[in-house]
């Protein structure tokens, strides 16, 4: 029993599942009628939950992503313009466009060497500049209002067609990070940049695959939410780059790199989604669901904080216990 | 036991300031062109300028020239107050919109409250440096900048969602308005206040005590630790001032505006961040003064100028500061590269 708890507090996701415990227990005692739909919690955290994903796997390697948003917005307005009657089409589309964007941040970042905080503000501002331009600043319809609606009814039980890829999503990339070579050099480049590059792991080449599935991530995201509204919006794009963040560390990871997984990212995801789905039915405002939001957040940074003061604390004492042995030791020999 | 005697972290060369950072064979000063590559966004901007006035003719006059300078002094005040924060190693503040935002909802209320204009401003002015204070705080204990201010930012827009029952506010037509639109001669009160702040920064970071540890410690936290500078005491006190010019321009916007709910100052982040490290202040802390940062703004605010004058569509603006940001900051990068090589 011991192991076992010990092994499962070793893992990233043993927070996330503490704060999801935490919050549930919480909300049911404020709320105890809220009846939450969990078919649309899970539609809810599968676009969201992609994106944070990918940019989960960027934060492991010691980067950041802010020009998600844009990437998710680009995506959407591909997948309209390549037609949403035939989404497969818009699929393609909408990655292309994501791999495009990946590939501009893993030369500007791997290549150029910027600091990838604010060489992804820059490409998120130069593609939210394009994005403004190709769709004349206004929605852009799709064709196909069938599909969306389609696009929403279960396969089976819960499960609906976005959530199929979002499991899809979730099983690749915590596959990829945790049983491949490419995915632990991840880890091991957010640890110690330097130590990895001497470790002859290919620096460069594994920031461009990490923007690369960021940036495809936040494509199919934005594939996803345009299948399912059939329509596209350049303002769409706004905060949702810092969403995801808040999903990312809430999931575990921390933002100085080299440890979480995208498991522990779409819990958070799926949390934050119930959170928003139970005010909703409750019809609270969304003054409510931000200050809950950033509490949360608050609170697992304040965690971090007192986690650390533990140790320190721990560390002296058993200084001090060592030291009192010591002496006495010496005062009977 | 003084801190200076201790913390050597940028030497003033050839009384250029402490810009110039001596490498180890430069000792005898650095070259002509090393100055002038540290300055080169000042001759970028120079070379914008000029070009704008020769190409288009409506650009050098009065009233242009008036417009363009009060489009930027309210987000300006936000990005003098980022350039502290970043100088003193904490990245960025993300929870500017939100400091923002409740400097002119509680200004705005307060002055249709008819508490009078001191109290409007001082009060917008208080909340935003409570918001900084918090920031600075959680950040002095060691939290990460980017995470406590995204938490932060979270928490008090949703406040300001919530503030005078979820309704915008207007103000009162009165002193603070008039005072927001007011000119002192030929130029407007913001713009006044923009540069007055910012010469009122560039003095504390370059001749006061607190300055001189902002640049210790976001050049390196632990050994200004180390050499006993008081390192808590900087960072929040750079979280608070940044967060009363953020309160500042919220009060001003709102005031200028005649509206205040949660969505002024949305944008004002990526803006002032744009500006700060444009103008050449260093993400990595410790480099940068208020001066760059004031051309940053102003070069920003020429090429919206120029386009808007040109009848280019507005979404090109974001494209073309993309684009300025990994001129300016890749040349950079690679440059430094090249040199350690």
């Amino acid at each position: 029993m011991n192991a076992l708890v010990s092994r499962v507090r070793r893992r990233p996701e043993a927070r996330i599942l503490l704060i999801a415990l935490v919050v549930m227990v919480v909300l049911n005692l404020l709320l105890p009628d809220a009846t939450v739909s969990i078919q649309q919690v899970l539609v809810r955290a599968s676009t969201a939950g992609l994106i944070a994903m990918g940019l989960t796997v960027v934060i492991i390697q010691g980067q950041f992503d802010l020009s998600v948003g844009t990437t998710y917005a680009l995506g959407a307005i591909f997948t309209i313009f390549a037609g949403t009657s035939n989404p497969g089409l818009a699929l393609l589309a909408a990655a292309a466009i994501g791999l495009v964007l990946g590939v501009i941040n893993g030369f500007v970042v791997g290549v150029m060497g910027i600091n990838s905080l604010i060489a992804t503000i820059a490409t998120g501002s130069i593609g939210l500049g394009l994005a403004y331009l190709i769709t004349d600043e206004a929605p852009v319809q799709g064709n196909n209002v069938a599909g969306a609606i389609a696009f929403l009814k279960p396969v089976w039980w819960v499960i609906t067609p976005p959530v199929i890829i979002f499991l899809i999503a979730l099983i690749v990339l915590q596959l990829f990070m945790l049983r491949t070579r490419t995915g632990r050099d991840f880890y091991a480049l957010g640890g110690n940049q330097d130590a990895a590059r001497a470790a002859g792991i290919p620096v460069r080449w594994r920031v461009f695959q990490g923007f690369i599935i960021s940036g495809l991530c936040a494509a199919i995201g934005g594939w996803l939410t345009a299948i399912k509204l059939d329509a596209a919006n350049p303002n769409q794009s706004i905060g949702v780059a810092l969403l995801a963040v808040a999903a990312v560390v809430i999931g575990g990871t921390a933002l100085t790199g080299g440890t979480g997984s995208p498991l522990g990212t779409a819990m958070a995801a799926l949390l934050l989604a119930w959170i928003g789905s139970t005010f909703d039915a409750e019809g609270m405002s969304a003054m409510v669901r931000d200050i809950t939001y950033g509490s949360i957040l608050l609170l697992v940074v304040a965690a971090d904080q007192l986690a650390d003061v533990v140790r320190a604390i721990r560390r002296q004492v058993g200084r001090r216990i060592r030291l009192m042995s010591s002496r006495r030791g010496a005062a009977t020999g | 036991m003084r801190p200076h005697d201790f913390a050597v972290v940028e030497v003033p060369v050839m009384n250029l300031g402490p810009v110039a950072v001596v490498e180890v064979g430069e000792i005898s000063g650095p070259s002509p062109w090393r100055v002038l590559k540290d300055r080169q966004i000042f001759v970028i901007a120079v070379i914008a300028v000029v070009v704008a006035s020769l190409a288009v003719p409506q650009f050098a006059t009065v009233g242009n020239v008036e417009a363009l300078l009060v489009s930027v002094s309210l987000a300006g005040l936000a990005a003098i107050g980022m350039t502290l924060v970043v100088i003193s190693g904490s990245l960025a503040d993300l929870s500017v919109p939100a400091q923002v935002a409740l400097g002119s909802i509680v200004g705005l209320m307060l002055d249709e409250r008819g508490y009078g204009f001191a109290i409007a401003l001082l009060g917008g002015v208080c909340a935003a440096m409570l918001v900084g204070l918090t920031n600075g705080v959680v950040i002095a204990a060691g939290g990460n900048p980017i995470l406590v201010t995204l938490a932060v930012l979270t928490v008090v827009k949703g406040i300001n969602q919530g503030l005078n029952d979820s309704n915008a506010v207007y103000g009162y037509p009165g002193t603070l308005k008039d005072f927001a639109n007011a000119s002192l001669g030929p130029v407007p009160v913001l713009v006044v206040v923009f540069f007055s702040a910012a010469v009122a920064i560039q003095f504390v970071l370059r001749k006061t005590r607190f300055g001189f540890n902002v640049y210790a410690v976001g050049a390196n936290r632990s050994s200004a630790r180390v050499s006993g500078l008081p390192v808590r005491r900087t960072l929040i006190g750079a979280f608070v001032i940044s967060a009363a010019l953020a309160g500042l321009a919220g009060v001003l916007a709102g005031a200028y505006g005649s509206q205040a709910d949660f969505n002024v100052g949305a944008g004002y982040e990526i803006y002032a961040l744009t500006a700060v490290v444009i103008g050449g202040t260093s993400l990595f802390g410790g480099k940068g003064d208020a001066a760059r940062t004031v051309v940053g703004v102003l070069l920003l605010g020429v090429i919206t100028n120029v386009m808007i004058l040109l009848n280019l569509p507005t979404a090109l603006q974001p494209v073309v500061t993309g684009l300025l940001i990994v001129a300016v900051v890749g040349g950079d990068a690679i440059a430094r590269r090249g040199r350690s090589r």
